[in-house]
């Protein structure tokens, strides 16, 4: 997965919210590179701009100014389709509470971004079967989101953000919600996954699970503070 | 695949929520039900009256002698006792004479006299025809044959009698070896004609009469044997009326001409009656009359239609609402694993537009259901048209769409990051 180009690079970002008589900065002037392969995490107080800087990673949101290049291309203008089709294909999400549709099963869950892809339904379920052997839930398959442990749900929230293959995982303080036993065996997943080559980038307030990442980019009110590579360790 | 996916989706949670989908369409249901029925109900009313206006013959002009009221029947060129009332052969020879549309002019002559078989005495009207008046009236005797030429020519003492007559004779055997006897003389059956019912409905919508028991005779040998006068014994009195003739049958060339005829034949009779003792009836006009009360019934009908699937589509707008609303996280989701607004757009709008099409299945079965027991519980006629159950599917499909829109934008119009933290 290595390429010459970075798989992001944000240029000058800026995000405000509030009026223009009363503007609510978030976001000032941040720039940041991640290369493929890369295992980032950016950490912060609450306040500080990382959920904001996520929902713009992820293409959920846009920049007020500043452009935010995803694989070469300046994504910060894509119109809804456009936008859509690239959360669909070049990231995934991993979510703080799972997110998973309560009313599918676990391989409906999994299906489903490669449903928006318009694969057809062979391809889906042999993808699907592929991605849960991956996260060891395969027994599962059939089972309802809320007959799972929270682990477990969250090891499908993984293999869902894997359907499409995507260049860059975005995980929202993925352990947030489990206790420090599944805790850890989340993170030794996503350390695997970005041992096999899988760029991620993380979101955390928590430093002990900072500190098992590569990378950690510290945000302080809407500005990066800290951006530093530790050596070693895995 | 896609749209056909969704359908499939759409239908699973449409079963996850039984009782509120089905709660939610009801309104649907009972629209496609009632205005279904009501179509058939319409339809076969409808096609009955035709079918018996036809009947009675387009291009035909009927007119009927009348007794005029007691206190004007008096007439004072007749000094006797003798009561004259009806039609004339003068009316005949004058219509006939003036009005060049009027292809034949058909007398008919009733017989005043009882039936006997045997010693049954069976109460008919014994009418007295010329043989054209079978042709010009489409009447095709099931047995036998009708009266013809020949028969009024000689005289002949032959009958033609419609089916219901031999049930009421309790006659068993060959109809064609049958005698009657009319007053004082016998009459050989030539020919049986089926019985001629109108439903109590459009007997009294057209002013129409039975045609069932009837004994046709050759005009020419009833004026001949009987006369003109008949003869009414009462208690202490007698009375004598005469009527050359009780019913004339105009046939008219072309339809164009039957409303001119009409009007022609009418200005002869008010010329030649002084009293108002004739009554006529043009088919024609009574089909016209009954295709004017049929349009109000055409414009009623659809809005009736329109007003049920207007309730019934707010009623699911109203669900489809409080569903996205439940269903915000689930929006939030899809959008940010990659679905497009329009994929949102499409998901709900087909899950809505399913909901109504199952109403409108289910609402078809129903007025199936409702016309079929009306059809055999009552003498109604409703003919269940393919086109009224193929035209309710597609309108509660449409109704679907129309009031899906507006939830379905609404959902895709989400804002995905809000959405998100719902739930």
């Amino acid at each position: 997965m290595v390429s010459n180009q970075p798989i992001l690079k944000l240029a000058k970002i800026e995000k405000v919210y509030g009026t223009a008589a009363n503007p609510l900065p978030v976001l000032r002037d941040v720039n940041l590179t991640v290369d493929a392969g890369e295992y980032v995490a950016i950490v912060g107080p609450s306040g500080a701009g990382k959920s904001t800087l996520l929902n713009i990673l992820g293409c959920l949101d846009q920049p007020t100014n500043g452009s935010y290049y995803l694989m070469g291309e300046d994504v910060a203008h894509f119109d809804d389709p456009r936008l859509s089709s690239v959360r669909n294909t070049r990231l995934g999400f991993i979510f703080q509470s799972f997110k998973l549709i309560s009313h599918l099963s676990v391989l409906e869950n999994v299906e489903m971004p490669l449903f928006y892809a318009r694969k057809p339904k062979r391809i889906r379920h042999r993808r699907c079967l592929e991605l849960l052997e991956q996260v060891g839930l395969s027994h599962r398959k059939s089972h309802r989101p809320s007959e799972l442990s929270g682990g477990e749900c969250q090891r499908v929230a993984i293999a869902r953000s894997l359907a499409n293959d995507p260049a860059m995982i975005l995980a929202d303080e993925p352990t947030g919600n489990l206790d420090s036993v599944t805790s850890a065996d989340i993170m030794g997943l996503l350390g695997r996954l970005n041992d096999s080559g899988r760029t991620i980038v993380l979101i955390t307030h928590d430093d002990e699970v900072a500190a098992s990442v590569p990378r950690r980019v510290s945000l302080r009110d809407g500005r990066i503070e800290h951006d530093t590579l530790r050596e070693a360790s895995n | 695949m896609f749209v056909f996916e969704l359908g499939t989706e759409a239908l699973r949670n449409l079963a996850r929520h039984k009782l509120r989908s089905l709660l939610t369409t009801l309104g649907i249901v009972f629209g496609v039900a009632s205005v279904l029925s009501m179509v058939a109900i319409g339809e076969g009313a409808r096609r009955a009256i035709l079918d018996q206006i036809q009947q009675l013959g387009i291009k035909n002009i009927i007119i009927n002698a009348r007794k005029p009221p007691a206190e004007e029947n008096v007439n004072n060129e007749d000094t006797s006792s003798r009561l004259r009332y009806g039609l004339t052969f003068h009316d005949v020879r004058q219509i006939a004479e003036t009005l060049p549309m009027v292809e034949a002019v058909l007398p008919v002559h009733d017989v005043e006299k009882w039936i006997w078989f045997k010693s049954r005495r069976i109460s008919a009207n014994v009418r007295g025809v010329t043989p054209d008046y079978f042709r010009r009236l489409q009447i095709i005797p099931f047995l036998g044959r009708t009266l013809e030429d020949i028969d009024s020519l000689e005289r002949r003492r032959a009958c033609v009698i419609r089916a219901r007559l031999l049930d009421e004779a309790k006659y068993v055997g060959d109809p064609l070896k049958l005698d009657l006897k009319i007053g004082t003389e016998y009459y050989r059956v030539v020919g049986v004609l089926p019985d001629f019912e109108f439903q109590d409905l459009s007997k009294s919508v057209l002013g129409i009469e039975d045609r069932t028991m009837e004994v046709y005779v050759p005009y020419e040998s009833v004026i001949n044997r009987f006369g003109l006068d008949t003869y009414t014994r009462r208690a202490g009195s007698r009375e004598m009326t005469r009527v050359e003739l009780h019913q004339i049958v105009c046939a008219i060339d072309t339809e164009e001409n039957v409303v001119h005829a009409a009007r022609g034949i009418q200005a002869i009779l008010s010329r030649l009656h002084k009293k108002k003792d004739y009554e006529m009836t043009v088919p024609l006009e009574l089909l016209e009359s009954k295709q004017k009360a049929q349009q109000v019934f055409n414009i009623v009908l659809p809005i009736i239609a329109g007003i049920s699937l207007l309730v019934g589509g707010i009623g699911i707008l109203n669900i489809m609402l409080a569903s996205i609303v439940e269903r915000t996280s689930e929006i939030g989701i899809r959008r940010a694993i990659g679905a497009s607004r329009w994929d949102i757009t499409w998901q709900f709008l087909i899950e809505t537009v399913t909901l109504a099409t199952i109403g409108g299945m289910l609402g078809v079965l129903l007025g199936v259901g409702s016309v079929y027991v009306l059809r055999v519980t009552t003498q109604w006629h409703a003919d269940l048209t393919p086109w009224a159950v193929v035209l309710s599917m597609g309108v509660s499909c449409l109704t679907g769409v129309v009031f899906g829109v507006y939830p379905a934008r609404r959902a895709a119009a989400m804002n995905p990051i809000e959405a998100l933290r719902h739930g």
